[in-house]
């Protein structure tokens, strides 16, 4: 695979989060996962969730694949680690989109993904100002910490700012 | 997920000749040789290999097929859309640079060469396990390289943090076309297929 | 010139398959896309010779193979298949093809190999 080197690059996994400050800049390539942005305006923070499935129900494995407890642990991470406050933070969500499916049993799952995270958002009291969701196609976003602004491309179209 | 280091090593072994062998069936169909450059066999954590693969910007595009049989598994062949028009030329007998764009025909010779790896390894391994493998018609798409590649693992994903992963790397020779095969074996039938495997060389080694 | 139907549900195949028997004395006087197909097309344009795939979508080449010899007994089949073991081998015999050429397959061996099961080889 071609890597990108930029040191002050931070790529997120699937099932993974990550936490950087500025002049980072997180990324990560969605399908149909969900890829939720934590931003802290005032520390220049901000943090990625890459998951994969609405509800962890009671699965081992890693917290950060799931809505239900990845979305938690990323404010958890943006509050006690990062020193943000909950107030000040605002949320972006993109991806969840259907994709072709290997095994016919994967149903749309993209979409229970985007329901369920802005339900998770809403209970924490999390703004979500901006999102690109849903479609067929794989998403690329990365998250300036500088600025905040997430630039988003959804394969075969244009890269947007959001 | 879970497999004993010493299924693990048989696994790699039977991968590793499978490969050479699907390496010389890719060169030949397209005439031109496709190199191996490297064949890796091993439990690879989810976020471990999609952080390199998100990290990969490439448009790619990929055929996926399942194998089924006595060892069920999935497999996919992915090029970058650039090497993916040199690979049509390649494959039709075209002067380089015939392909301009990508159509039905740069789908289906990905799609053909997913189906030729496909069967060399089913092939191979069928010969090693003394049993009939079939891969199923592939499934090809286009898009990012970390998109594909999270939609391949994802089935396996779900209930585990680990997965089976054999990932080769070819480079087409004289070109800086670089290409990648990934196959994830089911655990379930590979662990029957491994024991049945063992028990057989036990018993023709008396 | 020897009247051929290519059967293989990729047209990528399909072309390279004519490329080749444009080489030698072949008309290719059909193309079908899938196993209820071929037998379709074989009704209607009556081929010297029928180049068969095996993985097809809908009826497959092996059961395209068993009912184009059910019409008509003497039909002249060559699977051209990328799978390579004796069991699909064995059933491709038994459902009545004259013969079976392993993907990737070199251009002459194609060409001869039709030539033969033309001249009853």
């Amino acid at each position: 695979m071609i890597l990108n080197n930029n040191g002050n690059i931070v790529t997120v996994g699937v099932g993974d989060l990550k936490v950087a400050q500025s002049p980072k800049v997180i990324k990560t390539s969605l399908g149909s996962c969900v890829g939720v942005v934590l931003y802290d305006n005032i520390q220049k923070v901000g943090g990625m969730l890459h998951l994969m499935l609405p509800n962890c129900n009671d699965r081992e494995g890693k917290p950060g694949k799931y809505a239900d407890t990845g979305i938690p642990l990323l404010l958890d991470l943006m509050v006690n680690k990062a020193k943000s406050k909950k107030n000040v933070l605002t949320a972006k969500i993109f991806g969840g989109a259907k994709m072709f499916s290997v095994n016919s049993e994967v149903f749309d799952i993209g979409k229970s993904n985007i329901t369920e995270t802005q339900k998770i958002l809403g209970n924490l009291g999390i703004r979500i100002i901006a999102s690109r969701v849903g479609g067929t196609k794989g998403h690329q976003i990365s998250l300036d910490t500088q600025t905040g602004i997430v630039q988003s491309r959804i394969f075969g179209e244009k890269t947007e700012q959001y | 997920m879970q497999i004993s280091k010493e299924h693990l090593k048989i696994l790699d072994i039977i991968v590793k000749i499978s490969m050479d062998s699907a390496s010389r069936s890719f060169s030949k169909t397209i005439k031109h040789a496709a190199l191996i450059e490297l064949v890796k066999t091993d439990l690879v954590d989810i976020s471990e290999i999609t952080e390199e693969m998100n990290n990969d910007f490439r448009e790619m595009v990929a055929s996926i097929l399942r194998l089924e049989g006595s060892l069920n598994g999935k497999l996919m062949f992915m090029i970058p859309l650039d090497g993916a028009l040199m690979l049509q030329d390649f494959y039709l007998q075209d002067e380089p640079g015939t392909a301009k764009e990508f159509d039905e025909f740069t789908e289906g010779t990905v799609q053909e060469i997913g189906n030729i790896l496909a069967s060399a390894i089913g092939n191979s391994f069928a010969a090693g396990f003394g049993s009939m493998l079939l891969p199923t018609p592939p499934q090809v798409l286009c898009d990012f390289a970390g998109s594909i590649f999270g939609q391949l693992i994802f089935e396996e994903s779900m209930d585990n943090d680990k997965i089976l992963l054999t990932e080769t790397k070819f480079k087409l020779r004289n070109t800086e076309i670089d290409c990648y095969f990934f196959l994830l074996p089911d655990l379930n039938t590979l662990e029957e297929s491994l024991d049945k495997y063992e028990k057989a060389s036990d018993t023709d080694s008396l | 010139m020897n009247r051929v139907l290519i059967v293989d549900d990729a047209s990528v195949v399909r072309l390279l398959i004519k490329k080749v028997l444009k080489q030698g004395d072949f008309e290719i006087v059909g193309e079908a896309v899938n196993g209820v197909d071929a037998l379709a097309k074989y009704k209607e344009l009556k081929p010297d010779i029928v180049t068969m795939d095996i993985t097809m979508p809908e009826a497959d080449g092996i059961q395209a193979t068993k009912d184009i010899i059910a019409f008509d007994p003497n039909a002249k089949i060559v699977m051209l298949s990328g799978i390579d073991q004796k069991e699909m081998l064995w059933q491709a015999i038994k459902a009545g093809a004259s013969s079976y050429i392993v993907k990737p397959f070199e251009n002459d061996r194609i060409l001869s190999t039709l030539h033969d099961v033309i001249n009853g080889k």
